[in-house]
């Protein structure tokens, strides 16, 4: 976390001290994860993502259901506006908020999020409906305590918080706590003087950051049974400002009609140290889940080949839905 | 809070199942894994020592609480229910325990990656266990069953390693039958080359009155999806020699 330029030392290592004290808080709903999450795909998917031992990550701004970030954006421009009201009094904290409510979307800055979904169900029948409508689905399950440290990328698992409650209070807190110390280093301070030594700015970016993650972690409440947890990348580069970077990880797709970004993840060194034996790491693919489908016993058999080829030293648990098709 | 050795535990220990079995593995009448249990909370904890190639303890697990005596190049990573050994150049995991409190069908999983005190390698990978050289291509034993009555004497498996140069590429095991405690107990499905191969059919090993025996083998091996059932011992190893460069 590097400080503007003429942000003062002091003030610095108080924001900071904020910043670990808020994330220790934030980490206690991402901890521990899970044995397994699973990730629900298709047969197309479950052969590529086997084939080519690596996860489609999207630019979460493009997911399935663009309302899913929309909730979240809206949730938090509410409380903002409420709190804002709350601190109104003081200059420097009511133009503070004004700048925050104009640029806490990552979306709009140079931060590219990417994820993939998993969810703590295997054996979910709104998951196979959307994954396999027709049958066909599946539901690979992965154990991330370790893999984690073996992908291509420096990705990180956040648990999605459903609870309307426990959201707003998460985002008050941070805001309530965040004023308290603005607050604290701006008395007998205009705006103009917030602004020289570059307090307001700096505390604007804070705030940005840790709501930056809040955004992505935060779902409407008729979601909950989803269970899901999120695989992210972010990367800290916009094509169109940055065009010196290099871009070749970013690829595009088709759905719907419309172009979408994403970004591979690999797992293939996780499953290259699972074939070597002092290197301690589990076989990454834990379990299988055939979702409802006409034969199961016949894919049973073929996912069986195909995990086994992988690695033949391990017997791979395979499971079948007993969720009726007739259900889907 | 006193901590007693555990004789009733379901568990996954090196990808292989054990039933109240006290002795995981046994080296020269000295065990090196013990399986505890706190009397007050039930709670289940392991004593090990992580011992390098050189013969040096680099970390001690004892009710399940570890101790890094190299603190240079090992982490702990701990979670609830969750803690890991990691060495923090290459990442190899070198302990890593998963209890399961309430879950009836298992009460932990562990790996250990390990050496015996003559510098033979043991590695309990959470998929498999090998013993022995670290040259072994594809010896496997395979879906195997190793059941008895409940407090039976002797292991389950012996096994005797006597490091060479060349290390041995496959494992023999004597053909049927196989005898112990409990009379013949049962033999392996003959194979056409006499050796345990990858993929071989699952045997039970449940013998006469329910009783079964050990099984010895020689040299190092694989053991993949063995379950080990109500034996005193799970594997014994008899390996005098030094495995360690002079």
């Amino acid at each position: 976390m590097e400080p503007l330029q003429g942000f003062p030392q002091g003030k610095m290592e108080r924001l900071i001290s904020l910043r670990t004290a808020i994330l220790e808080g934030w980490m206690r709903y991402h901890t521990p994860i899970p044995s397994i999450l699973f990730h629900y795909t298709t047969a197309e998917g479950l052969i590529g993502i086997l084939n080519s031992f690596s996860f489609w990550m999207t630019n979460l701004r493009y997911m399935n259901d663009l309302s899913e970030l929309q909730y979240a954006t809206d949730l938090i421009a509410e409380i903002l506006e409420s709190k804002s009201l709350e601190y109104a009094s003081n200059d420097v904290l009511r133009e503070w908020f004004q700048r925050v409510r104009n640029t806490f979307s990552p979306f709009d800055g140079g931060t590219q999020v990417f994820a993939t979904c998993f969810c703590e169900n295997g054996n979910l029948l709104s998951q196979w409906r959307a994954y396999g409508g027709k049958g066909g689905g599946y539901a690979i399950g992965l154990d991330f305590f370790h893999l984690v440290r073996f992908l291509s990328k420096r990705c990180f698992l956040r648990k999605v918080i459903y609870a309307g409650d426990e959201q707003r209070r998460i985002i008050m807190d941070l805001i309530d706590r965040t004023c308290s110390l603005l607050k604290e280093m701006v008395v007998g301070q205009d705006v103009k003087q917030a602004d020289s030594d570059n307090t307001l700015p700096e505390f604007c970016l804070f705030l940005n950051r840790v709501l930056g993650e809040y955004i992505f972690c935060l779902k409407h409440p008729e979601f909950t049974q989803e269970q899901e947890w999120r695989l992210v990348y972010i990367w800290d580069c916009n094509p169109i400002l940055n065009r010196e970077s290099d871009f070749s990880d970013l690829k595009f797709r088709t759905f719907g009609g419309n172009v979408i970004p994403y970004c591979e993840v690999s797992f293939e060194n996780a499953i290259k140290a699972s074939r070597q034996d002092d290197y301690g790491l589990l076989f990454p693919i834990q379990e299988l889940v055939i979702g409802p489908t006409l034969d199961p016993e016949f894919n049973k058999q073929s996912v069986t080949t195909l995990l086994t080829k992988i690695n033949p030293d391990h017997f791979p648990i395979i499971k079948k839905s007993a969720i009726p098709l007739r259900w889907l | 809070m006193s901590w007693i050795e555990a004789r009733e535990y379901r568990a996954i220990i090196g990808g292989c199942f054990f039933l109240n079995v006290p002795t995981i593995i046994e080296h020269n009448g000295q065990q090196f894994i013990t399986v505890k249990k706190n009397s007050a909370s039930g709670q289940i904890g392991i004593d090990a020592n992580i011992i390098d190639a050189s013969g040096k303890t680099i970390a001690e697990i004892r009710n399940d609480q570890v101790t890094i005596k190299d603190r240079e190049n090992l982490q702990f990573v701990s979670v609830r229910g969750r803690s890991s050994i990691v060495e923090s150049k290459t990442g190899k995991i070198l302990y890593d325990i998963q209890l399961f409190s309430g879950d009836l069908q298992l009460d932990f999983k562990l790996s250990i990656a390990t050496h015996l005190a003559n510098g033979l390698p043991i590695f309990l990978h959470p998929n498999r266990i090998r013993i022995g050289s670290s040259n072994i291509l594809k010896p496997h034993i395979t879906s195997l069953k190793l059941a008895t009555q409940k407090g039976m004497k002797g292991p389950a498996l012996q096994i005797r390693v006597a490091p060479t140069a060349s290390a041995k590429e496959y494992l023999h095991v004597p053909r049927a039958p196989m005898t112990g405690p409990g009379g013949i107990i049962g033999k392996l499905l003959p194979t056409k080359t006499g050796q345990v191969e990858p993929g071989m059919p699952v045997l039970m090993m449940v013998g006469k009155n329910g009783m079964a025996a050990n099984i010895s083998l020689e040299g190092p091996c694989y053991l993949l999806d063995v379950a080990f059932e109500n034996f005193e011992i799970g594997i014994e190893i008899d390996s005098s020699l030094t495995n360690r460069p002079k």
